[in-house]
């Protein structure tokens, strides 16, 4: 393969000018889509902190059956409507669009996004509309629960709901307009000659993602300006009693937030394709598949909307809904088992960012399966409203996607600074974190089957033994938190410095300096034809030639590499 | 509305994407008129919505009244997306990335149509 | 590496991958056709609400029918729509000039664009005060009971209405750029992107026009 041997652009590595970008870099306008990114995950980030307070305090209180933390159901309330918002909007999404302001130019080969003002734009909208949030927990807390559904958020909440209201509606255009950057730069800025199929499987996340939130996200924005006109305007929309129609929310919100689940957990996805590949050192099982599966979770995700509703839906229409709920299993199934197919007599690397990527396997299954559960009509009756639907959506948000994002941080934090993070403090925050959140979130199944409600403050006594061991288990995963933090300020100062590409992975993002230069490449850079292509002569060439243009990682990391290069050579890596 | 061409004679088919002039005539149905094509869809549009009107008011309401309006409402929004939108030359892309949403609302609201309300 | 210099990289990169028009205006036109695909769903959430009290409410939307039966009532809904469709028709018609290469011709379409624009909404505020007088405010039926009809009429047409109004500040930017000499016959995506607003906001009128006032 002697025609790869040169696989980056010709200028030599030591013209490529390496950025010191200093912290104030990142604190004002910039249409660099690298300073974009880290502002995306360094505002989620302290979202993430602010939500597990919130969750911190909202388990401090159901360790005991009754009241004490808080003084009334109604703080109650507004503890769990902030934790879901939070969460949500300012967590998981924008953490989400923080990886792919960050990767997806760099997988593509592109100096920029499409759009680099619009980027900016987008990112801009998230701080006032996250002042907006923590305001609206000053001045009369939402109280409706992140789903706000009325007449609990017109008629009963606080003036915070108007503001929560506004707050996601900035956010929600806040994405439409990050979803628009990267389905145009996905489509018209790919380099010459890679073609659809040989983008990395995380730009095809991201894909689907896109797709998702600019034909789902618009639900939102109208149901939510139909919210707020009955809030602040004296319309009627959702009050029965004035000509209204409550089930109108419901059904208008879930048309926008069950597709929101695949937007937080398919970029997840994608991180988890790519982690697995590289960290076990052998092509994806399924690429085809693996990106189709994306697009038929993304289509079938539209369909399925009702099954939040089995309770308030009249008997014939909760039928297809069970059924589309459970084929959307399928396509994710496709995914899970092309997993285990890559994972399969590979040569798996422990590394923490691998844990988490194995982490989120085991943990996402189990959602998955409740996912199923819920879906059928008996047994969701049983269960509506219970802490089984909390264990469950943990089980996929949590053990999915925060999973998912942990994962991407120690396989992209080198690129993204050019130092790693400490390994040993990356697999105890790995114990911690999957211990911390098993013994949080598994006991809630056997309290919501014995039939505690959710959204409650004091529960029944012989609950507590269940509550106590989740809140415990909150507490592990409350500290594991910090040690990631720790990490990352340890390693920024001291780390180990990472080289162009630690993990000889393939993708193009790698084909750079740790941190890539301002134009993200000097010269055009040289695609290998295969992502996951791992195991050939010609990508161990390619890895090669790499290393040799932009310096191979410090000796430091060798003990991850194979022993010689002749072992290397036999093994194909 | 395949039947209605643009005769282009004022400039050459360019090579590059997005560029494709409406010509100083159009042919329809055979016929040629001197007219841009721009024109010609602008009086198609002026006339079915003085037809619109007319079923709506003048002429007595019938079982097909509604679907007929909704039909040469529909096509009204077809001849402006086709033409002056130019998903006739632009990319296919942009007609799909229209018609996604289009199907996915209509099916959610005839899905509101069909479940009870007021309560 | 110094503050000017991370401007001067920022500066390349913000020029983005591509720096040949045609590249741009495919990524502009992409990007807006994403954009009114967005609109199509916050468009059709406000019009499902109205569909919806039209099929379950049949009688009171016949009443507001009956209602415009006095002048100007559905005749200056009508002329409003012909306005609206005339205002699209001068808008290709604009645009066809700056692809002939004749700015002077797209600054006076443009400008007819804006002007017709401006009839619309000037003619819709008489239309609601028209409807005000009537009764139908956005809380209070003509009878004097609760709305249920008058929020879901309004809030549809005002949204649109503001829709226009974007839609004249963008018109009279693109003949204040045509003025600078902004537009050429090798380039002109940018009268293109806001044609496609323009007429998306059209087809959005031609709906809820026979939606709403003659079904």
């Amino acid at each position: 393969m002697a025609s790869i041997s040169v696989p980056v652009g010709g200028a030599p590595s030591q013209s490529a000018p390496r950025p010191r970008l200093r912290v104030s870099d990142y604190l004002r306008w910039s249409v660099d889509h690298k300073i974009i990114g880290v502002q995306y995950m360094v505002t989620a980030a302290f979202f993430f902190i602010v939500g597990g307070t919130l969750a911190m305090l909202i388990r401090w209180e159901l360790l005991t059956p009754n009241l004490d933390v808080v003084q009334t159901g109604a703080q109650y309330n507004s503890l769990f409507s902030a934790h879901g918002l939070v969460m949500i909007f300012l967590w998981i999404i924008p953490m989400m669009a923080g990886f792919g302001n960050y990767l997806l130019p760099l997988m593509l080969g592109a100096k920029d996004m499409a759009f680099p003002w619009l980027n900016a734009f987008a990112f801009w909208l998230i701080p006032p509309a996250g002042i907006l949030m923590i305001g609206s927990m000053l001045v009369g807390a939402p109280e409706a629960g992140w789903t706000m559904y009325p007449p609990l958020s017109t008629l009963f909440s606080g003036d915070g709901q108007t503001l929560a209201a506004l707050s996601v509606h900035l956010l929600g255009i806040s994405s439409i307009l990050g979803a628009i950057n990267f389905l145009v730069t996905v489509k018209n800025m790919r380099p010459a000659g890679m073609s659809y199929w040989q983008m990395p499987l995380f730009v095809w996340a991201i894909v689907a993602t896109s797709i998702i939130v600019v034909m789902a996200t618009p639900f939102l924005a109208g149901a939510l300006t139909l919210l707020i006109l009955d809030r602040i305007a004296g319309t009627t929309f959702f009050d029965a009693t004035k000509g209204g129609d409550v089930l109108l929310w419901q059904n208008v919100f879930w048309f926008y937030s069950h597709p929101a689940v695949y937007i937080m957990v398919l970029p997840g996805m994608g991180i988890l394709s790519d982690v697995l590949s590289v960290h076990s050192r052998k092509p994806i099982f399924g690429y085809k598949m693996i990106a189709l599966s994306s697009m038929a979770i993304g289509i079938v995700g539209f369909t399925v909307w009702a099954h939040h509703m089995f309770t308030s839906l009249q008997p014939e229409m909760r039928i297809p809904f069970m059924i589309t709920s459970m084929i959307i299993a399928v396509p994710t199934g496709i995914k899970i088992f092309s997993w285990l197919g890559t994972l399969w007599r590979g040569k798996i690397r422990f590394t923490s960012a691998m844990l988490f990527s194995l982490g989120f396997l085991s943990m996402f299954v189990i959602g998955g399966i409740t996912g199923v559960m819920l879906a059928m009509i008996p047994f969701n009756l049983h269960v509506h409203d219970t802490y089984f639907v909390v264990a469950h959506l943990h089980f996929v948000l949590f053990g999915g996607s925060v999973f998912a994002i942990y994962s991407g941080v120690y396989h992209w934090f080198p690129k993204i600074t050019g130092r790693l993070l400490d390994e040993r403090l990356g697999k105890l925050h790995f114990a911690l974190t999957y211990i911390g959140f098993f013994f949080t979130f598994f006991p809630m199944h056997f309290a919501g089957m014995l039939g505690m409600p959710r959204r409650v403050a004091v529960y029944m006594p012989e609950f507590q033994g269940l509550n106590a061991t989740a809140s415990i288990g909150s507490f592990v995963l409350g500290i594991s938190t910090f040690l990631l933090i720790y990490n990352v300020i340890a390693s920024l100062r001291g780390g180990r410095l990472a080289g162009a590409n630690p993990w000889r992975a393939l993708t193009l993002e790698w084909a750079t300096t740790s941190p890539p230069p301002a134009t993200n490449f000097v010269g055009e850079p040289v695609m290998f034809e295969d992502p996951y292509g791992y195991g050939t002569e010609g990508a161990a060439a390619y890895l090669d030639a790499i290393e040799r243009q932009f310096g191979a990682p410090p000796q430091a990391l060798a003990a991850d590499k194979p022993a010689s290069p002749a072992a290397q050579g036999a093994s194909g890596d | 509305m395949g039947e209605i061409t643009s005769t282009e004679h004022t400039a050459e088919k360019v090579g590059h994407v997005g560029k494709h002039y409406v010509g100083d005539t159009t042919t329809i149905l055979g016929r040629t008129i001197p007219l841009p094509v721009y024109t010609v869809v602008y009086i198609i549009l002026g006339v079915v919505t003085v037809l619109e009107v007319a079923l709506a008011e003048v002429f007595p309401r019938g079982g097909l009244t509604i679907p007929l309006m909704l039909l040469l409402s529909l096509s009204k929004a077809a001849l402006v997306v086709w033409f002056y939108m130019h998903l006739n030359t632009d990319s296919r892309i942009f007609a799909v990335t229209l018609l996604i949403p289009v199907v996915m609302v209509s099916i959610a609201t005839l899905f509101l149509m069909i479940v009870p309300v007021g309560y | 590496m110094s503050e000017a210099s991370v401007q001067q990289a920022e500066h390349h990169a913000a020029e983005g991958h591509h720096h040949n028009p045609a590249a741009r205006a495919e990524n502009l036109k992409f990007a807006t056709w994403l954009y009114l695909a967005s609109e199509v769903v916050i468009f059709s959430v406000l019009i499902a609400t109205y569909v919806v009290f039209r099929l379950h409410s049949p009688e009171v939307v016949e009443h507001f029918h009956e209602g415009l039966n006095e002048w100007p009532g559905i005749w200056l809904v009508s002329i409003n729509t012909f306005i609206l469709l005339s205002s699209s028709w001068a808008m290709v018609m604009g645009l066809r000039q700056i692809q002939l290469g004749n700015r002077q011709g797209l600054i006076r379409w443009i400008s007819l664009t804006a002007l017709m624009g401006t009839l619309f909404v000037l003619f819709q505020y008489v239309e609601y005060s028209e409807l005000s007088h009537k009764g139908i405010t956005l809380y209070y039926n003509a009878d004097g009971t609760f709305t249920d009809f008058g929020m879901r009429f309004y809030a549809p047409t005002a949204f649109h209405g503001a829709h226009v109004i974007v839609g004249i500040l963008w018109a009279l930017f693109v003949v204040f750029n045509a003025r600078r000499g902004g537009y050429s016959a090798d380039n002109y995506a940018g009268v293109e992107v806001f044609g496609l607003y323009w007429h998306f906001v059209d087809v959005v009128w031609i709906v809820l026009f026979t939606l709403i006032y003659l079904i």
